[in-house]
Parts: C-alpha cells; sequence; structure tokens
C-alpha cells in the first residue's frame, strides 16, 4: 500500500552521502550552465569573477562562484523584461506565477515561476508533507490568506499533489474556520505557530470550544521559527492534541528543509534538490563539520525561470551531529533556522526590519525623528507598538498623520501596530548608536 | 512484501513518455489545447526526472 510507505522517494531519501555529493555536482553544473547561458544579471557577475561553467569541476571550483544577495536581486527589478528584469531565464510568455518577498527590508523582489517550476515547488513540499505523515486519507484544512505571498500556496498544491483533500480556509475568519474545521472533521492543518496558538486561544475563549477535541493530528508549520523552539511546539501540540511539524523556505529559494514524524530536533536538508553551504559569517570559511553554526549560502538545483545560485539568505544555520532514526540520509540542521546574520525579526509570520519602519516613519512630514519600536506578546500572539512623536506645532494634525503611518506601515511592511503617540522630546534620545527596536519576546525566552 | 524498484526500466518508461509528450508538443502550432496539456505534462515529466532519472549516471 502506497500509504504504509515511509519515504516519498524512497530512492533519493535514503542515498548514500557520497551519491548525493555526485548528484549535487551534477545539478549544479548543470543550473549554473543554464543561469551562465540565460540570465544577463549573473552573466555579469560571473564575468567579472572570471569564472565561467568549464571551470566548475569540483565542490572546491563551486565555491568560488560568486554569492548572490537579496539586495542585488531588488536593484535589477522592475526594469525589462518589466517587472522581472534581466536575471529572467525564460522568455516572458512561459512565466506562469508571480509572488513576491514581503519586502520589509525595501523593496519586495519579485518571483517568477513557469509550470514546471510551480510544479517543481509542489514537488519539494510533497517531501514534507509525506514525511510529516500526510496521506491520501487526510483532508487538510489551509487557514491561509491567499495572496502574492508564496507561504502556504505550495502547501496546498503538494496536498493535492499526494491525493489529500484540500480545504481552503481563504478569506473565513478565525472562528469561521474553527467550525469549518469542526464540522469537515478535518484531520491536517497548515499555518504559522502564532496563528496555530491564536485559533487555539479564540476556540477557547470565545468559542468554548477545546482546540485539542478537534480533529486535527497534524500541523505544519511555516513563516516563523516556532515549531522549532521546544517551548513553542510543547504549547501547540498540547492545545491542539496534535504533532506539530516545522519547515523552512522562502520565496526566492523554496522549501528547502523538513522535519519528519521522528522529530529529531531539526530538520532534514532535501539534498536532492538543494544544495546547502554553511560558511563564518566574518572569514567566509566554509563549514563542513556538525555543531559549527554558520550563514547559509544555498542553491535551488532544479528551479529555471529565475535561478537560486549560491543565494546569500543569512539564515544561520548548524549540521547536526546525530543521524536521524527515519533513516532519511539527508543531512539535519540542528533546531531548524537559529537565526538570521543582519538584525531582521520574524513578527506575526513577517519579515520585519527595523530600517523599513525607520523609512517610514522619517517619510511622514510632522513626525519628529525619534521613535521606538517594541515587539512583545499579548497571549501567544505578537505585538509590535510603535512609539512616536509630532513635532511641536503639529499637534492639531495628529489625525492625518496618523492615517497616513498607519497607511504606509502597512504598505511598506505587511504588519499591524499600535501607535503610541508621546508629548515631544519625551523618548529617548541617544549620543551614538540608537536602541529603538526592543524585542522582548527574546528577553521572555521565546 | 515490498516490490522490488527497478530504476532502469522506470528511466526507460519515462524517456519514451518525454518523447511522445514532446511530439505532441511538437505538432501543437495551431492547437492550444494540444500545447498547452502537452506542456503540463512535460513539466510533470520533469518531476519525474528529478526523481529518478537524474541518479541513472551517478
Amino acid at each position: 500500500m502506497i500509504s504504509q510507505q515511509r519515504y516519498w522517494n524512497p530512492v533519493l531519501e535514503t542515498l548514500p552521502q557520497e551519491k548525493l555529493r555526485a548528484l549535487q555536482l551534477k545539478k549544479f553544473k548543470n543550473i549554473f550552465q543554464w543561469t551562465y547561458d540565460h540570465s544577463k544579471f549573473h552573466r555579469s557577475l560571473y564575468d567579472k569573477a572570471a569564472i565561467k561553467p568549464k571551470d566548475i569541476r569540483s565542490f572546491e571550483d563551486l565555491r568560488r562562484v560568486p554569492t548572490v544577495e537579496k539586495s542585488m536581486m531588488r536593484d535589477i527589478q522592475r526594469k525589462d523584461p518589466f517587472p522581472y528584469g534581466d536575471a529572467l531565464c525564460v522568455p516572458i510568455e512561459e512565466v506562469s506565477n508571480f509572488r513576491q518577498t514581503s519586502g520589509t527590508t525595501g523593496q519586495p523582489v519579485y518571483q517568477p515561476d513557469t509550470w514546471q517550476d510551480w510544479e517543481w515547488w509542489a514537488e519539494c513540499w510533497s517531501f514534507i508533507l509525506w514525511a510529516q505523515g500526510y496521506r491520501p486519507t487526510d483532508r487538510v484544512f489551509i487557514p491561509f490568506g491567499y495572496n502574492i505571498f508564496v507561504a502556504f500556496w505550495a502547501g496546498h498544491y503538494a496536498a493535492e499533489k499526494i491525493g489529500a483533500e484540500v480545504v481552503p480556509g481563504g478569506v473565513l475568519d478565525t472562528q469561521a474556520r474553527i467550525l469549518k474545521i469542526q464540522e469537515l472533521k478535518c484531520t491536517a492543518m497548515m499555518a504559522t505557530p502564532t496563528y496555530v496558538l491564536g485559533m487555539a486561544d479564540t476556540a477557547r475563549t470565545k468559542m468554548g470550544i477545546d482546540p485539542a477535541s478537534l480533529t486535527i493530528n497534524k500541523i505544519t508549520c511555516a513563516g516563523e521559527p516556532g515549531a522549532s523552539i521546544p517551548t513553542t511546539k510543547k504549547r501547540m501540540e498540547e492545545a491542539w492534541g496534535a504533532k506539530v511539524y516545522d519547515h523552512a523556505g522562502a520565496t526566492e529559494i523554496g522549501a528547502w528543509c523538513y522535519e519528519c514524524e521522528e522529530q529529531p530536533g531539526g530538520l532534514h536538508v532535501n539534498e536532492a534538490f538543494f544544495l546547502v553551504e554553511i560558511e563564518d559569517p566574518d572569514t567566509a570559511e566554509y563549514i563542513e563539520e556538525p555543531g559549527r553554526r554558520g550563514k547559509m549560502i544555498i542553491t535551488a538545483l532544479d528551479r529555471f525561470a529565475q535561478p537560486c545560485v549560491r543565494f546569500d539568505s543569512k539564515d544561520v544555520i548548524e549540521w547536526s551531529t546525530e543521524p536521524c532514526p527515519c533513516g532519511r540520509t539527508f543531512r539535519v540542521i540542528k533546531g531548524g533556522v537559529i537565526g538570521r546574520a543582519d538584525d531582521i525579526t520574524k513578527v506575526k509570520g513577517v519579515l520585519l526590519s527595523p530600517s523599513a519602519i525607520e523609512e517610514v516613519v522619517r517619510g511622514i512630514d510632522g513626525l519628529s525623528d525619534e521613535f521606538e519600536v517594541v515587539v512583545d506578546k499579548v497571549g501567544d500572539i505578537d505585538r509590535i507598538t510603535l512609539k512616536i512623536e509630532i513635532v511641536k506645532g503639529r499637534e492639531g494634525e495628529r489625525q492625518k498623520i496618523e492615517g497616513e503611518l498607519k497607511d504606509q506601515l502597512r504598505l511598506k511592511t505587511n504588519l499591524g501596530y499600535v501607535l503610541e503617540f508621546h508629548d515631544y522630546g519625551t523618548l529617548p534620545r541617544y549620543d551614538v548608536k540608537a536602541k529603538r527596536f526592543k524585542d522582548l519576546r527574546k528577553i521572555s525566552g521565546e | 512484501m515490498a516490490q522490488k524498484i527497478d530504476l532502469e526500466e522506470i528511466d526507460t518508461k519515462i524517456q519514451s513518455m518525454k518523447k511522445t509528450a514532446e511530439e505532441l508538443n511538437k505538432m501543437a502550432e495551431s492547437f492550444p489545447a494540444l500545447y498547452r496539456n502537452s506542456s503540463r505534462i512535460l513539466a510533470s515529466i520533469k518531476m519525474l526526472e528529478l526523481n529518478i532519472s537524474d541518479i541513472m549516471d551517478l
């Protein structure tokens, strides 16, 4: 019986490490040649570094290939061929899917995918869902605002692909979603950890429903690290009476790693589809050994419309020292994605950069230069409080300023804020480096 | 009892499907339904190649 099979792909997921390395090198040569031949942006980058496809014969060679950062992708976009710019490797008419990054570090990066790339997204997620016990008998509820962000779109397509029944909970409110889960006896769910906990709280406090009495037996999380944080995972599992699994992915990369049913305290990297390298952020030294943290450089080996070749993701990871009892040979990153190399943080599942808030505040006529951001939790839900001041003499314009500020924050950061107006001159002033961003979730151990 | 996986035979059938889908795709210049559906089939066949064919020469 297919449903009793442990692996989505019993060949690739148990391939010996030396064969996985050989597969990765072969595929890297292929995607590098493709990218060199079809992307003006990448070709220019590689020509400047004096490296060509024929130079790639070993892993040592490929580490000479320049990395790409998000800011570089941002710079080339909104140009011809509109709106993707010259990293697009296929005729524009072959693009079937548009998605974008959340844009909290500046302009969002647009991501084109062909239908084949979209099939690939679903394939990546099929590895995830099968490893987490999803089967054709499952009825999967997806309480996700289907939109321009990739998030659970690929999870939806993969759930269909593996043969499960999908219930898209798009525009329903939280209470309606809970009632639909109850009515349809859904068995699985995908959501951010914040929302998983928030739904449980709503069920208990507003509806008198114990979420553990519902039929959800497994939950796949994304967007935040919570499902890899033991205390948060435990809270979610106890609230829902379900197993909670993590995975990691990104718009410009793909869904590159996943937790399996064994919950080994880390995530398997899909090493048949991705090449993950770890680099010391200070020395750029390549890190091979387990137990040593560094930032991830990742290549999506089979994505073609806008390739992801040696992308500097800023994610901090480390290889686990322990093999997973599930039998997969894909290596495990211990504790999932540990953090980010820069100061970007995730709030309500959205990447938030303090500089994006600064950009908004400083762009509003009538606000002073000073502001402060406090992120904390109310119950299990993230809350962002933005403290600002109106310059003297403009107090009468508060309503107008507040409206503009709310609109710009929503537009530029995709998040809602509690706005606190303080008298001019009362927020802290700094002489050297300002500390405007306070993440109280970290202080409380989250 | 677990079924034996004959990768060579599977790959041979994948390549055969690919050839057929490519031929249909080439015959579809004035036939949108044939063109788009054979293109989608080719995308699915690519997933079979990623899952099986890509390891045949390792």
